[in-house]
């Protein structure tokens, strides 16, 4: 039987995937300017956080 | 027929059964949708931008790692996501469309209502020979990209000429100067470029290659 367990470092990759494939589509039809130098850290601060979580989340269970 | 006990243990059977792989749902669906964009694309069907897919898809990514972190981790999905993010960036950093074919290519317009405002190349050489136009008064806009390969462009001696290039990995030839390196991004203009009549702008851009200009 598979066990399945919710995923903290899933849900805030995805989360963040949405946001900035959002932005890059935003910036595709026009309506917003796209800054790469926003898009970098923030990518980097969601996958550092979401790395963390899921981690600790291992670590506990 | 065999009979048991009160007591007697089933024996466990190994579920042979594969349980539902969010990762090879999503990544099969991403396949499928750019597998179907590019054959639409190719027949001219429908023109749809590379970076509008590849963006649309990182949403889809999102999405599938959201419902699916209610069955736990799925890191396979999160690496597509990282590497998609990567490229969409790269892409928006180089200004690319990620259009064009495969393989060597030469246009050598013979009039300036030959020349288009872009060329393209996934792979190969592009090789522009502009020697034969009479640019007109004014400036004009040129854009050639490739992904992995060479742009060679050919102009006459008659025009001011400055050369906007990025090149990712590679080595550049404008105007007599070479470079070579890592994340280039830089112009080059002839002398009394801004005092010209006639002036030709290159927007110039190379994944990983060769970018030369010779007048």
């Amino acid at each position: 039987m598979r066990s399945s367990h919710f995923s903290v470092s899933s849900l805030i990759a995805g989360l963040l995937f949405i946001v900035i494939g959002a932005m890059f589509l935003l910036d595709a039809a026009g309506v917003w300017d796209l800054e790469l130098w926003i898009v970098a850290p923030v990518l980097l601060i969601g996958l550092g956080i979401a790395l963390i979580t899921g981690s600790f989340n291992r670590s506990v269970t | 027929m065999t009979g048991r006990g009160p007591g007697t243990v089933e024996p466990v059977q190994p579920d042979s059964r594969r349980g539902f792989s969010a990762t090879e749902v999503v990544l099969g669906m991403i396949l499928l949708a750019v597998g179907i964009i590019w054959f639409l694309r190719s027949t001219d069907i429908v023109n749809m931008s590379w970076y509008v897919v590849f963006a649309a898809a990182l949403v889809v990514i999102g999405l599938a790692l959201v419902i699916g972190s209610v069955a736990g981790e799925q890191s396979g999905l999160i690496s597509i996501g990282v590497i998609l993010t990567a490229v969409l960036m790269l892409g928006s950093w180089m200004d690319l469309n990620f259009g064009g074919g495969v393989g060597d290519r030469t246009f050598a317009p013979a009039s300036i209502e030959q020349v288009e405002t872009s060329y393209e190349t996934i792979a190969g050489t592009l090789r522009l020979d502009l020697s034969a136009i009479d640019f007109p008064e004014g400036e004009t806009v040129i854009e050639a990209q490739v992904m992995a390969g060479r742009i060679q462009v050919i102009i006459p001696d008659d025009v001011a000429l400055r050369v906007d290039w990025n090149v990712l990995a590679g080595d550049v030839e404008v105007l007599g100067q070479q470079r070579a390196g890592v994340v280039l991004d830089d112009s080059d203009a002839s002398p009394g470029f801004d005092d010209a009549s006639q002036r030709l702008i290159l927007n110039l851009r190379v994944l990983a290659g060769q970018i030369e200009v010779y007048q």
